[in-house]
Protein backbone atom coordinates (compact mmCIF):
# COMPACT_ATOMS: atom_id res chain seq x y z
CA UNK A 1 0.00 0.00 0.00
CA UNK A 2 2.67 2.41 1.03
CA UNK A 3 4.73 1.50 -2.01
CA UNK A 4 1.79 2.25 -4.32
CA UNK A 5 1.27 5.64 -2.72
CA UNK A 6 4.90 6.54 -3.07
CA UNK A 7 4.94 5.80 -6.76
CA UNK A 8 1.95 8.01 -7.63
CA UNK A 9 2.86 10.33 -10.46
CA UNK A 10 3.03 13.98 -9.59
CA UNK A 11 2.63 16.79 -12.09
CA UNK A 12 3.22 20.41 -11.25
CA UNK A 13 1.99 23.01 -13.71
CA UNK A 14 2.50 26.73 -13.75
CA UNK A 15 1.95 29.60 -16.12
CA UNK A 16 4.33 32.53 -16.32
CA UNK A 17 6.00 34.82 -18.82
CA UNK A 18 8.78 33.42 -20.99
CA UNK A 19 11.45 35.39 -19.07
CA UNK A 20 10.30 34.10 -15.69
CA UNK A 21 10.18 30.52 -17.00
CA UNK A 22 13.70 30.82 -18.44
CA UNK A 23 14.89 32.24 -15.14
CA UNK A 24 13.39 29.37 -13.17
CA UNK A 25 14.44 26.52 -15.45
CA UNK A 26 18.04 26.06 -14.22
CA UNK A 27 16.76 25.77 -10.63
CA UNK A 28 14.17 23.21 -11.69
CA UNK A 29 16.72 21.20 -13.67
CA UNK A 30 18.85 21.11 -10.51
CA UNK A 31 15.95 19.98 -8.35
CA UNK A 32 14.33 17.37 -10.59
CA UNK A 33 16.70 14.44 -10.69
CA UNK A 34 14.26 11.84 -11.94
CA UNK A 35 11.38 13.19 -13.95
CA UNK A 36 10.40 15.31 -16.90
CA UNK A 37 10.23 19.05 -17.35
CA UNK A 38 8.02 20.17 -20.18
CA UNK A 39 7.86 23.79 -21.28
CA UNK A 40 4.74 24.65 -23.21
CA UNK A 41 4.05 27.77 -25.10
CA UNK A 42 0.77 29.54 -25.07
CA UNK A 43 -0.95 29.57 -28.41
CA UNK A 44 -3.79 31.51 -29.91
CA UNK A 45 -6.31 30.04 -32.26
CA UNK A 46 -8.48 32.20 -34.46
CA UNK A 47 -11.46 30.64 -36.20
CA UNK A 48 -12.99 32.47 -39.14
CA UNK A 49 -16.54 31.58 -40.12
CA UNK A 50 -19.79 33.14 -41.29
CA UNK A 51 -22.51 34.33 -38.95
CA UNK A 52 -25.08 32.33 -40.93
CA UNK A 53 -23.31 29.01 -40.35
CA UNK A 54 -25.33 26.58 -38.25
CA UNK A 55 -24.55 23.56 -36.09
CA UNK A 56 -27.56 21.34 -35.37
CA UNK A 57 -29.85 24.32 -35.76
CA UNK A 58 -27.97 26.74 -33.53
CA UNK A 59 -25.48 29.39 -34.62
CA UNK A 60 -22.10 27.72 -35.18
CA UNK A 61 -20.19 30.36 -33.23
CA UNK A 62 -22.40 29.79 -30.17
CA UNK A 63 -22.03 26.04 -30.52
CA UNK A 64 -18.23 26.27 -30.74
CA UNK A 65 -17.97 28.52 -27.69
CA UNK A 66 -20.26 26.23 -25.66
CA UNK A 67 -18.29 23.18 -26.67
CA UNK A 68 -14.94 24.80 -25.83
CA UNK A 69 -16.31 25.89 -22.48
CA UNK A 70 -17.29 22.32 -21.73
CA UNK A 71 -13.71 21.33 -22.54
CA UNK A 72 -12.47 23.87 -20.02
CA UNK A 73 -10.56 26.12 -22.39
CA UNK A 74 -9.14 29.23 -20.73
CA UNK A 75 -11.30 31.61 -22.74
CA UNK A 76 -12.92 32.39 -26.05
CA UNK A 77 -14.08 35.65 -27.56
CA UNK A 78 -16.37 36.04 -30.55
CA UNK A 79 -15.94 39.08 -32.79
CA UNK A 80 -18.34 40.11 -35.50
CA UNK A 81 -16.77 41.72 -38.53
CA UNK A 82 -18.42 44.20 -40.84
CA UNK A 83 -17.05 42.92 -44.15
CA UNK A 84 -14.94 40.08 -45.37
CA UNK A 85 -14.43 37.03 -47.55
CA UNK A 86 -12.81 33.68 -47.04
CA UNK A 87 -13.09 29.99 -47.83
CA UNK A 88 -15.91 30.19 -50.35
CA UNK A 89 -14.72 33.53 -51.68
CA UNK A 90 -18.15 35.11 -51.35
CA UNK A 91 -18.30 38.38 -49.53
CA UNK A 92 -19.86 38.37 -46.08
CA UNK A 93 -21.52 41.67 -45.62
CA UNK A 94 -24.06 42.87 -43.14
CA UNK A 95 -26.99 44.87 -44.45
CA UNK A 96 -26.61 48.54 -43.82
CA UNK A 97 -29.18 48.44 -40.99
CA UNK A 98 -26.66 47.23 -38.41
CA UNK A 99 -28.74 44.87 -36.28
CA UNK A 100 -30.56 43.37 -39.26
CA UNK A 101 -27.30 42.08 -40.65
CA UNK A 102 -27.09 38.33 -40.66
CA UNK A 103 -24.22 37.17 -42.73
CA UNK A 104 -21.36 39.06 -41.23
CA UNK A 105 -17.98 37.39 -40.93
CA UNK A 106 -17.29 36.09 -37.43
CA UNK A 107 -13.98 35.42 -35.72
CA UNK A 108 -13.56 33.40 -32.55
CA UNK A 109 -10.31 33.85 -30.69
CA UNK A 110 -9.12 31.30 -28.13
CA UNK A 111 -5.94 31.45 -26.06
CA UNK A 112 -4.61 28.52 -24.06
CA UNK A 113 -1.62 26.20 -23.71
CA UNK A 114 -0.30 24.51 -26.85
CA UNK A 115 -1.78 21.19 -25.71
CA UNK A 116 -5.22 22.64 -25.06
CA UNK A 117 -5.18 24.46 -28.39
CA UNK A 118 -4.34 21.17 -30.14
CA UNK A 119 -7.41 19.66 -28.45
CA UNK A 120 -9.50 22.65 -29.49
CA UNK A 121 -8.40 22.24 -33.11
CA UNK A 122 -9.62 18.62 -33.05
CA UNK A 123 -12.99 19.71 -31.65
CA UNK A 124 -13.51 22.60 -34.02
CA UNK A 125 -12.45 20.51 -37.01
CA UNK A 126 -15.43 18.28 -36.43
CA UNK A 127 -17.80 21.23 -36.44
CA UNK A 128 -16.42 23.52 -39.13
CA UNK A 129 -17.30 22.91 -42.75
CA UNK A 130 -16.27 26.10 -44.45
CA UNK A 131 -13.81 28.31 -42.75
CA UNK A 132 -10.32 28.86 -41.62
CA UNK A 133 -8.41 28.08 -38.44
CA UNK A 134 -5.28 30.10 -37.82
CA UNK A 135 -2.88 29.31 -35.01
CA UNK A 136 -0.08 31.46 -33.66
CA UNK A 137 2.30 31.56 -30.72
CA UNK A 138 1.56 34.17 -28.11
CA UNK A 139 2.90 35.07 -24.72
CA UNK A 140 0.54 34.73 -21.81
CA UNK A 141 1.13 37.66 -19.53
CA UNK A 142 -1.55 37.05 -16.99
CA UNK A 143 -3.85 34.15 -16.39
CA UNK A 144 -6.63 35.31 -14.09
CA UNK A 145 -8.82 32.80 -12.39
CA UNK A 146 -12.43 33.39 -11.52
CA UNK A 147 -13.87 33.87 -8.07
CA UNK A 148 -11.96 35.47 -5.17
CA UNK A 149 -14.43 38.09 -4.03
CA UNK A 150 -11.54 40.19 -2.78
CA UNK A 151 -10.32 40.61 -6.35
CA UNK A 152 -13.72 41.88 -7.44
CA UNK A 153 -13.70 44.29 -4.55
CA UNK A 154 -10.21 45.45 -5.45
CA UNK A 155 -11.25 46.00 -9.04
CA UNK A 156 -14.18 48.11 -7.93
CA UNK A 157 -12.00 50.17 -5.67
CA UNK A 158 -9.55 50.68 -8.51
CA UNK A 159 -12.35 51.75 -10.84
CA UNK A 160 -13.33 54.60 -8.55
CA UNK B 1 -8.07 16.44 -41.56
CA UNK B 2 -6.48 19.26 -43.55
CA UNK B 3 -2.79 19.66 -42.75
CA UNK B 4 -1.70 22.95 -41.18
CA UNK B 5 0.33 25.09 -43.56
CA UNK B 6 2.72 27.83 -42.54
CA UNK B 7 1.41 31.26 -43.39
CA UNK B 8 1.19 34.86 -42.31
CA UNK B 9 -1.47 36.96 -40.68
CA UNK B 10 -1.45 40.64 -41.52
CA UNK B 11 -3.37 43.12 -39.41
CA UNK B 12 -4.07 46.54 -40.85
CA UNK B 13 -5.19 49.23 -38.42
CA UNK B 14 -6.93 52.19 -39.99
CA UNK B 15 -9.80 54.53 -39.28
CA UNK B 16 -13.40 54.31 -40.42
CA UNK B 17 -13.28 57.64 -42.17
CA UNK B 18 -10.13 56.88 -44.18
CA UNK B 19 -11.05 56.93 -47.85
CA UNK B 20 -9.45 55.75 -51.04
CA UNK B 21 -10.72 56.94 -54.44
CA UNK B 22 -13.98 58.08 -52.88
CA UNK B 23 -14.88 54.92 -51.05
CA UNK B 24 -14.11 53.66 -47.57
CA UNK B 25 -10.50 52.50 -47.39
CA UNK B 26 -11.46 49.19 -45.77
CA UNK B 27 -13.76 48.38 -48.69
CA UNK B 28 -11.02 49.27 -51.13
CA UNK B 29 -8.56 47.03 -49.26
CA UNK B 30 -10.94 44.05 -49.20
CA UNK B 31 -11.60 44.53 -52.90
CA UNK B 32 -7.88 44.66 -53.61
CA UNK B 33 -7.37 41.45 -51.60
CA UNK B 34 -10.02 39.71 -53.68
CA UNK B 35 -8.47 40.93 -56.91
CA UNK B 36 -5.13 39.54 -55.78
CA UNK B 37 -6.76 36.22 -54.80
CA UNK B 38 -5.76 36.51 -51.16
CA UNK B 39 -7.09 33.59 -49.08
CA UNK B 40 -9.17 35.65 -46.68
CA UNK B 41 -9.77 39.09 -45.24
CA UNK B 42 -12.08 40.21 -42.47
CA UNK B 43 -12.90 43.75 -41.36
CA UNK B 44 -13.65 44.48 -37.71
CA UNK B 45 -14.85 47.72 -36.23
CA UNK B 46 -13.40 48.67 -32.87
CA UNK B 47 -15.09 50.71 -30.17
CA UNK B 48 -12.31 53.13 -29.46
CA UNK B 49 -8.63 53.55 -30.24
CA UNK B 50 -5.82 55.83 -31.20
CA UNK B 51 -2.87 55.57 -33.53
CA UNK B 52 -0.24 57.44 -35.46
CA UNK B 53 -1.78 60.87 -35.06
CA UNK B 54 -2.65 60.28 -31.38
CA UNK B 55 -6.15 61.35 -32.22
CA UNK B 56 -8.83 59.34 -30.42
CA UNK B 57 -11.07 57.44 -32.83
CA UNK B 58 -14.55 56.79 -31.57
CA UNK B 59 -18.16 57.12 -32.52
CA UNK B 60 -19.78 60.52 -32.14
CA UNK B 61 -23.40 61.47 -32.60
CA UNK B 62 -22.87 63.02 -35.97
CA UNK B 63 -19.64 61.54 -37.22
CA UNK B 64 -18.50 57.96 -37.28
CA UNK B 65 -14.80 57.58 -36.80
CA UNK B 66 -14.24 54.26 -35.14
CA UNK B 67 -11.02 52.28 -35.48
CA UNK B 68 -11.00 49.58 -38.15
CA UNK B 69 -8.96 46.40 -38.06
CA UNK B 70 -8.54 44.29 -41.19
CA UNK B 71 -7.20 40.78 -40.67
CA UNK B 72 -5.69 39.27 -43.82
CA UNK B 73 -4.43 35.72 -44.08
CA UNK B 74 -2.35 33.98 -46.73
CA UNK B 75 1.05 32.50 -47.51
CA UNK B 76 4.13 34.65 -47.02
CA UNK B 77 4.79 35.19 -50.78
CA UNK B 78 1.19 36.29 -51.35
CA UNK B 79 1.29 38.81 -48.50
CA UNK B 80 4.69 40.09 -49.61
CA UNK B 81 3.04 41.02 -52.90
CA UNK B 82 0.09 42.63 -51.12
CA UNK B 83 1.99 44.76 -48.61
CA UNK B 84 3.54 47.25 -51.10
CA UNK B 85 0.10 47.67 -52.70
CA UNK B 86 -1.52 48.40 -49.32
CA UNK B 87 1.36 50.70 -48.44
CA UNK B 88 0.39 52.83 -51.45
CA UNK B 89 -3.26 52.93 -50.35
CA UNK B 90 -2.63 53.75 -46.69
CA UNK B 91 -2.16 57.35 -45.69
CA UNK B 92 -1.82 56.94 -41.96
CA UNK B 93 -2.25 53.58 -40.36
CA UNK B 94 -0.33 50.58 -39.19
CA UNK B 95 0.37 47.11 -40.52
CA UNK B 96 1.56 44.25 -38.31
CA UNK B 97 2.41 40.77 -39.50
CA UNK B 98 2.81 37.55 -37.54
CA UNK B 99 3.62 33.91 -38.23
CA UNK B 100 0.68 31.53 -38.16
CA UNK B 101 -0.32 28.02 -39.07
CA UNK B 102 -3.32 27.83 -41.36
CA UNK B 103 -5.90 25.06 -41.49
CA UNK B 104 -8.44 25.51 -44.25
CA UNK B 105 -11.85 23.90 -44.55
CA UNK B 106 -14.09 23.69 -47.54
CA UNK B 107 -17.02 21.57 -48.47
CA UNK B 108 -18.47 23.05 -51.62
CA UNK B 109 -16.60 24.38 -54.60
CA UNK B 110 -13.11 23.87 -53.22
CA UNK B 111 -10.54 26.29 -54.46
CA UNK B 112 -6.88 25.66 -53.74
CA UNK B 113 -4.99 28.07 -51.53
CA UNK B 114 -3.59 30.56 -54.00
CA UNK B 115 0.04 29.74 -54.49
CA UNK B 116 2.80 32.22 -54.92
Amino acid sequence: MEATMQSLPVRIEFVETREKVQELLPTLYGMVVDGMIDVQDTRMMRIFLGEAHKWHGEPLDDAIVKKLRMEDMAGATVYRGILGFGAKRHTHEGQSFGHLAHDCPVMISITDSAAKIAEAVEIVEGMLQDGLIVISDVEMIRLAHTSPTTEVKDARTAAR
Amino acid sequence: MPEPQPGKLLRVHISEHDHYNGKPLYEAIVQKCREMSIAGATVFKGLEGYGETAEIHRSHLISHDQPILITIIDSEPQLSKLIPVLDEMLDTGLMAMSDVEIIRFQTNGPEPLPSS
